[in-house]
């Protein structure tokens, strides 16, 4: 090695060292610190008495959690609508931070924004979240009192359109009405035996289909008809079927709740706050409309004799 | 969007008028060149293997005794323009191959056509092999990176030599994981690579969700990375260009082989037909009997699983001065999985390619490519449960024209000039039990134009300047790109680079690191602009001894306008393109230090990658009670990474490799707190939620693996010649952390690791004829 090819590598060395240390030092993204914060969660249904308004803190991941030990008391908590010309007083009503209406004759109405105020004892400012009641929602026709399970015939339930062209968005329930494990549909069968335990049957007496957009229902004519897809069937015999509309604060809350641990682009791993819409606290202040209909689901007698 | 307009070569259309400028000056620059062409004289043709007749690319040309010298483009076509005259002795050199000398008689204005034959060097055990300097003077050019398909196959891999894992060992690639083979080049996602398959674009570069490539090493001739800062005439993405080669098959021979392994299995043929050769190569998955064993004891066992592909291609001569050649690749996954009683997922994804091209060399030192190009991606996966099918369908389909051409005008000048114009349709389709929920098709003309001139004044200045010019019809986007840079030679054994680009990106990948078989590709439109960045690279390329190379690389780079799906859209239904997106932002930087050495009988290197990504998003990894989003790493993004490849002769027979990786844990979320929301009137479950600080800003613990294998060359009963290979992957058993996940059943919460891969133990067989 020549020495001007010896002095250029000493050079380079020493600005590989330089630059490295750099670097190293730059662009530090340590971890946030753990914080505990208060949780309130609360949802208006339209047509509905106030609901009840749950005040808790947050625990640390790896504690021991109930929402007894979590619970908040001596909070003055209010919700009030200007809209409405409605204001409720709440008072605490169980030691899991359940803070009840004071009265319950006065009923949430559609199109009306609410606000709730919660004061902490030794907090200087108030927690407040606002929403706003989605139109009502009413089952127009289609209701069949029986069907057949996964028969060509899928329940049709026609509901009120939706305001102003503006699309909702629906998440619906099948509520079992007199649930027995014989009744299971295939599928909750199997998940229920392949568990090993760690799901009851209980977790099917509700089923919840997830977000689902209205525009999945519109039929080409400016109706919307929810067409009660096969899976949110759990179980044979009498159901009842909600439809719910949402609001932007439960929206936002379902999605990004439903992306924390896993299935969606995300990488594994990379988890994100739920988006929250309340001002001083974590949680949701959310509304709905919805709407039920009655239905018997029957067995189809083709189910179980061929492979699926 | 709009529907889709005439072709904007219009005088009137912003783009035809682009064109016409650029085509204006382009004209007046190559008529400045050819009046510059007295008193030279050009040697031109192609260099090519002895034994199979396959090109080699970026072999050297040179005159012997002078410091004039150049490389072999991707066609294994040279041109050296020479103001020397008389007797002359051009020699031709490639890595692996004799030199071979060629007296010439230079005789000025009278192009010379002469062709180079290299026979290949059989090494002996004791022999030592001494590269140039200048045998690898493309390879040294910023940012680049070259694999050969042989010591793809050498190296320990997974189941099955792999071209993606084998990049991945290269300073500044990373994996996302042991099951990714995914390419994470400089801070980009596996989006920001184009990949080309013989000049044509490769949508879906993986098989067996993405657990390996689907490029099969018999049928692979070159691989040439640009990890960045790459020149003009490739465009397309933010971060890099794989251009990988398919052998053009044996002119001289047949021949052929197969290769057992435990996942797949493959075959190939090659041999001379008419003036020209062909190359057919199949690979298979061979999985069936372990799956059906599987099956007796162990659920949710696919009921179908298979992948294959098939690669071909013929060559014909078909004068002296003109080749033409067609390829086509297919490959195909395909995978059955019922899950529980009526329920099951079916996955059906794939490729196809088809190239055409036509290779002339045209008097006064031209050489031009034509080249036709087709390329379909579908994916079509459904998930049916209970009765309710689900089912998305993303398909391209990609056809393209494109015309390059080389020149060397002068002794000081190589320029590259060439248009390519397509049209492509991209469909995306969701169907919802039974009645379709999101439709979106997108039909665009895209053209792009390039000039690139590569100046070299002296022996020790080069500068290489170009201009892209990138249009989409759909959203009427032109995206001029320029590119520079510049190489300083102080010494001929030290080299000193910069180099700036600009880049852009019409498309985005829709993926999950952890699974890509639900890959969707989506484009830009009215609403959604494309991406860009800038690029600045400073490198030092030296050779300290005869035989060893030490390279150092700094990079930093921008994303502007990064697009991708919205990861928190439950529902597409109803939803107008542009709001199927999130928009944000990012930016790269690093080190790269490699060291390696190619003599003696233990050959390898050392990379050594110091990296920071980072990204950031409208509303994403805000802190609580904000809604500022800040900048956060993704999972892929790698402090430290480091890569040793070994490789050693133990004997005539025994070949032993190792290859130890190291690298920073990958970023993760840790959840600092919970909580739980049990009153939801849609529910009747706790709906758990976590508390997280920032964003990724955890890591999990080091990951490093050690990986082996010893092959064994000899003969099968005289027939053929043959390869055993026994590897052991992850030798030591190392339980790498994939993720964490936190069982909310437990109280308090319990966190279980999934891990990566434990030791695997692997052989092959390989028959060559």
């Amino acid at each position: 090695m020549n020495p001007f090819t010896k002095s250029y590598l000493s050079t380079l060395s020493g600005l590989l060292i330089l630059s490295l240390s750099v670097l190293w030092s730059c662009s530090p993204y340590e971890q946030d610190t753990y914080e505990q914060e208060y949780i309130v969660e609360a949802y208006l249904v339209e047509g509905e008495s106030f609901p009840n308004v749950t005040l808790t803190t947050s625990g640390k991941l790896f504690d021991s959690y109930s929402l007894r030990d979590q619970r908040v008391d001596g909070a003055t908590v209010f919700i009030e609508s200007i809209d409405a010309g409605q204001i409720m007083a709440y008072q605490q009503i169980d030691t899991s931070g359940i803070y009840a209406p004071t009265d319950t004759t006065l009923k949430i109405q559609a199109t009306a924004t609410y606000t709730l105020t919660i004061t902490i004892p030794g907090e200087n400012d108030p927690i407040r979240a606002s929403t706003t009641v989605p139109e009502p929602l009413t089952v127009l026709g289609g209701i069949t009192d029986r069907v057949v399970y996964q028969s060509s015939e899928q329940l049709e339930i026609l509901v009120s359109g939706s305001p102003a062209g503006q699309q909702r968005f629906f998440i619906f329930n099948t509520i079992a009405q007199d649930p027995k494990e014989e009744d299971l549909t295939p599928f909750y069968q199997s998940t229920l035996e392949d568990s090993d335990g760690d799901v009851l049957l209980e977790d099917f007496y509700k089923v919840s289909s997830g977000i689902l957009n209205e525009a999945n229902f519109f039929d080409g004519d400016g109706n919307t008809v929810l067409r009660l897809p096969w899976l949110a069937v759990s179980f044979y015999g009498r159901n009842a079927i909600v439809a719910n509309v949402l609001d932007k604060n439960s929206y936002d809350f379902v999605r990004s709740q439903s992306v924390q641990l896993g299935g969606s682009t995300l990488s594994p791993g990379e988890i994100q706050n739920v988006i929250n819409h309340v001002d001083g606290a974590v949680g949701i202040f959310g509304s709905i409309s919805s709407d039920t209909i009655y239905t018997t689901i029957e067995r189809n007698p083709l189910i179980g004799m061929y492979p699926l | 969007m709009n529907p889709l307009g005439p072709w904007p070569y219009d005088s009137k259309h912003l783009f035809g008028r682009v064109i016409k400028l650029f085509s204006l000056i382009l004209f007046l620059f190559i008529g400045g060149w050819a009046n510059s062409l007295a008193q030279q004289t050009t040697v031109q043709g192609y260099v090519r293997d002895a034994e199979t007749g396959e090109t080699l690319l970026l072999a050297t040309v040179s005159i012997k005794g002078t410091t004039k010298g150049v490389t072999t483009n991707g066609s294994g076509y040279y041109s050296l323009t020479t103001e020397l005259s008389g007797i002359q002795v051009l020699q031709a050199r490639f890595i692996g191959y004799n030199t071979v000398e060629q007296e010439v008689n230079l005789s000025q204005d009278t192009p010379i056509r002469l062709d180079f034959e290299l026979p290949p060097d059989n090494l002996t055990l004791d022999e030592i092999v001494v590269e140039s300097e200048r045998d690898k003077e493309a390879l040294k050019n910023i940012g680049v990176a070259q694999l050969k398909t042989e010591q793809i196959k050498k190296l320990p891999a997974v189941f099955e030599p792999d071209v993606f894992r084998s990049v991945q060992l290269l300073p500044g690639v990373k994996a996302a994981s042991d099951y990714s083979s995914g390419l994470y080049i400089r801070g980009g996602g596996p989006d920001q690579t184009l990949i080309l398959l013989d000049e044509t674009t490769v949508y879906n570069p993986s098989h067996f969700f993405g657990f390996f490539s689907t490029f099969n090493p018999d049928a692979v001739k070159d691989i040439r990375l640009f990890k960045g800062g790459y020149p003009a005439e490739y465009g397309g993405r933010l971060g890099s260009v794989l251009s990988v080669y398919n052998k053009d098959g044996n002119r001289n021979e047949r021949a052929g082989g197969l290769s057992i392994g435990l996942l797949a299995s493959r075959a190939y043929i090659e041999g001379p037909v008419g003036d020209g050769s062909y190359m057919f190569a199949l690979r298979r998955s061979t999985l069936e009997p372990l799956l059906a064993a599987l099956r007796q004891s162990v659920d949710a066992i696919p009921s179908t699983f298979y992948f294959y592909d098939i690669n071909g291609k013929v060559t014909q001569s078909i004068t002296e001065n003109d080749q033409l050649s067609i390829a086509f690749y297919s490959g195909t996954d395909v995978v059955a999985l019922p899950f529980a009683d009526d329920a099951d997922i079916r996955l059906n994804y794939g490729n196809r390619t088809v190239s055409s091209s036509w290779k002339r060399i045209l008097p006064k030192n031209w050489f031009t490519t034509l080249t036709f190009t087709g390329s379909t991606y579908q994916n079509k996966p459904t998930f049916t449960i209970a009765g309710t099918p689900f089912s998305q369908r993303n398909e391209i389909s990609d056809v393209s024209i494109k015309f390059d051409a080389e020149h060397q005008p002068s002794p000081t000048h190589d320029l590259k000039m060439g248009i390519w114009a397509g049209n492509m349709i991209l469909t995306l389709r969701n169907r919802f039990d039974g009645e379709e929920t999101f439709r979106n098709r997108i039909q665009a003309n895209y053209a792009s134009i390039y000039f690139q001139d590569e100046w070299r004044p002296n022996d020790r200045w080069v500068a290489r300047v170009g201009l892209r010019v990138n249009a989409f019809s759909e959203g009427e986007y032109i995206e001029p790109e320029p590119r520079v840079s510049l190489e300083f030679r102080p010494t001929p054994s030290i080299r000193l680079q910069a180099a700036y680009g600009r880049y852009s990106q019409f498309l985005t990948l829709i993926s999950n690191e952890a699974f890509s078989g639900f890959d969707t590709w989506l484009t830009v439109d009215e609403g959604v602009p494309p991406a860009f960045g800038d690029q600045w690279i400073l490198g030092v390329k030296t050779e300290p001894f005869e035989g060893y190379g030490f390279d150092v690389e700094l990079y930093a780079r921008t994303m502007n306008n990064l697009f991708e799906l919205d990861p928190f859209l439950p529902d597409a239904a109803g939803l107008d393109y542009e709001e199927l997106f999130r928009f944000g932002e990012g930016f790269a930087y690093g080190v790269e230090v490699f060291f390696e050495r190619q003599v003696g009988r233990l050959t390898g290197f050392v990379g050594y990658t110091y990296g920071v990504t980072r990204r950031k998003f409208p509303g994403f990894n805000a802190a609580i009670g904000s809604s500022t989003p800040r900048y956060y790493p993704p999972k892929y993004d790698r402090t430290h990474d480091a890569n040793i490849v070994l490789t050693t002769r133990i004997s005539s027979a025994w070949t032993a490799n190792a290859v130890f990786s190291y690298g920073t844990g990958q970023a993760y979320t840790e959840p600092l707190g919970r909580t739980q929301f049990p009153n939801q009137p849609w529910s009747n479950e706790d709906n758990d939620v976590l508390l997280v600080g920032k964003v990724n800003a955890s890591r999990l613990p080091a990951n490093h693996r050690l990986d082996v294998s010893f092959s064994r060359q000899g003969r099968f009963f005289d027939l053929a010649d043959s390869e055993f290979q026994i590897q052991i992957i992850n030798a030591y058993s190392r339980r790498n952390v994939w993720f964490y996940q936190y069982d909310f059943d437990e109280n308090p919460v319990k966190q279980t690791t999934v891990p990566l891969l434990p030791i695997l133990p692997a052989f092959s067989y390989t028959l060559t004829f």
